[in-house]
């Protein structure tokens, strides 16, 4: 699309542009209609709370020959004898090893599980040391390197040109915070 | 024998009469002369009402562009914290801390949206996301305060491009300050200067059709703040992320250090080149104009490494127009196998004029 949508344009397009089903240049232009209109920001802030709480709900639906398969479990049920859950056979192979056993094994397993996490984190600590250093900094261009999206990069572009205004000895510095930041 | 010659007294009579009558029309001539005279040396009325009208008007700007020039020094020199809200036309906005020390450099804090914070030490400049851990370190934005920025700036009101006056009084933060609007060819731009202190402590954005594009203004500010050094410094413990841009001065820099670019030979008048640029991997460099409140800003990328969403775009139209935010828009085109983004606020028939004015 070479223009700016309007309204009447837009709002058919919220519900795909919130499910993120539209392509990318139909999304800029919605995101950015989007972004200077308070109403139809209003009613993508609806849908996007509607998918949301939909999405928060388990989707159960019966299978066609759901009615056989429970007669037929619940026959089973009633001539197989009880098994054991997973929960239950560790319970008593733990309880098999004695008073011996189970602290040994508590002390081997612990020590297993610590060591490894001591040296992730201590990894990851001299990292972020050397990354404030400035030895292990990652490299990434403010413009497209390696932009999470395409549209990221986009809007780096823009970022960029706002946060140059705002440096004008008459530009906003309120703006290097604003475009793209309050996105996040 | 009668004696006709004059008596004494005939004598004086005479010699007063011609006197008199000398005088008169010695009068009457230096009246018509002096008539004659300031005829010749003033103006017409019309005239006289055109030059007054100047001489005020120029008087007005002067006025404003010293408050001008006293609020960017006292960006420069003072110390503060405020506490400001910004506003956008879209509706959303954000609050702030505003910390400026004139040695250490600047530090602004979202406190709504909370996460995100910058910081400018005039080395170097910091956009902090608390949430990610991330900082992204890069040049210094800010303008140094050695005066120098100052005297380019108000040279941009010599050329009659850019208006500044002032248009009336205000209180902002429980402060008295004056209103002084900069008009610019596209945008005007509204400053509350502080009488006591010529802090800004308000701006407003607005298209040259009246429409307010943005709004930022304090609401508390405090002259004896007490900073620490942690203020102007990232926090420890982020992940680090460098930009990988050269920035250069001018253009004969930039092609010095290496940089191909191409150079448009038209940009409205009042724009001037102020910086270069350029992606250290080759994939763009952007040349970035302005006259002083507007900035255009020109990306040329490298072949087939535009964002694919330009690359789509000006593969199926050829060129066309992307909207951005605060009455900013693209303009993407493709010249053989180079892809062009212009962003500004320039009209239609400017952009287009850039872009055929490239080589």
């Amino acid at each position: 699309m070479a223009t700016m949508l309007d309204c009447r344009r837009v709002q058919p397009l919220l519900s795909e542009y919130v499910d993120g089903a539209l392509s990318e240049e139909t999304a800029w232009d919605v995101k950015m209609h989007v972004a200077s209109c308070a109403v139809c920001q209003r009613v993508a802030d609806d849908f996007a709370g509607t998918a949301e709480l939909l999405g928060g709900l388990a989707h159960v639906e019966p299978s066609a020959n759901f009615e056989s398969v429970l007669a037929a479990r619940l026959a089973d049920l009633s001539v197989k004898p009880h098994r054991p859950s997973l929960r239950e056979q560790v319970s008593e192979w733990w309880y098999a090893r004695g008073s011996v056993g189970r602290p040994a094994l508590a002390s081997a397993a612990a020590f297993a599980f610590v060591v490894p996490l001591i040296m992730v984190t201590l990894t990851l600590r001299q990292g972020a040391v050397d990354a404030v250093n400035g030895t292990a900094v990652v490299k990434q261009s403010n413009a497209a390197a390696s932009p999470a999206s395409d549209a990221e990069a986009l809007e780096r572009l823009y970022d960029d040109h706002a946060a140059y205004s705002s440096s004008l000895l008459l530009g906003d510095s309120s703006a290097v915070l604003t475009p793209a930041d309050s996105r996040l | 024998m009668r004696n006709f010659s004059p008596t004494n007294k005939q004598r004086t009579g005479g010699a007063a009469t011609t006197v008199a009558a000398l005088f008169a029309v010695g009068s009457l001539v230096g009246a018509g002369v002096v008539l004659a005279l300031q005829a010749a040396v003033t103006p017409t009325h019309a005239w006289a009402q055109q030059q007054a009208k100047e001489e005020k008007d120029a008087s007005k700007e002067d006025r404003a562009v010293r408050l001008l020039r006293r609020m960017v020094l006292a960006e420069m020199r003072k110390a503060f914290v405020a506490r400001e809200a910004t506003l956008n036309a879209d509706g959303r906005g954000t609050e702030q801390w505003v910390k400026r020390d004139p040695r250490r450099g600047i530090r602004r804090e979202s406190i709504r949206p909370p996460g995100m914070i910058w910081i400018d030490n005039y080395r170097r400049s910091y956009r902090i996301n608390t949430r990610e851990n991330r900082v992204v370190e890069s040049d210094s934005l800010l303008p140094r305060p050695d005066g120098a920025r100052v005297q380019e700036f108000l040279h941009r009101f010599t050329g009659q491009l850019i208006t500044p006056e002032v248009v009336g009084e205000d209180r902002v933060a429980g402060r008295s300050a004056h209103i002084v609007a900069v008009t610019g060819p596209a945008t005007v731009r509204r400053f509350w200067i502080d009488k006591k202190t010529g802090l800004r402590l308000k701006t407003e954005e607005y298209n040259r059709s009246g429409k307010l594009l943005s709004s930022s203004s304090y609401s508390s500010v405090d002259l004896s703040p007490k900073f620490t050094e942690e203020d102007f410094r990232p926090p420890p413990d982020m992940r680090v992320v460098k930009d990988n841009r050269r920035r250069f001065d001018s253009l004969q820099a930039a092609e010095k250090a290496g940089v191909k670019v191409a150079r448009p030979r038209w940009v409205p008048a009042g724009y001037g080149l102020r910086n270069v640029e350029a992606l250290r991997d080759g994939r763009s460099v952007t040349l970035r104009y302005t006259n002083g409140i507007d900035v255009l800003s020109l990306t040329q990328f490298a072949p087939d490494k535009a964002p694919p969403h330009l690359r789509k775009r000006v593969e199926k139209e050829g060129s066309s127009f992307l909207p951005f935010p605060r009455g900013q828009r693209g303009y993407v085109w493709r010249d053989g196998e180079r892809t062009f983004l212009l962003i500004s606020s320039l009209s239609d028939d400017q952009v287009r004029r850039v872009a055929e004015s490239l080589p």
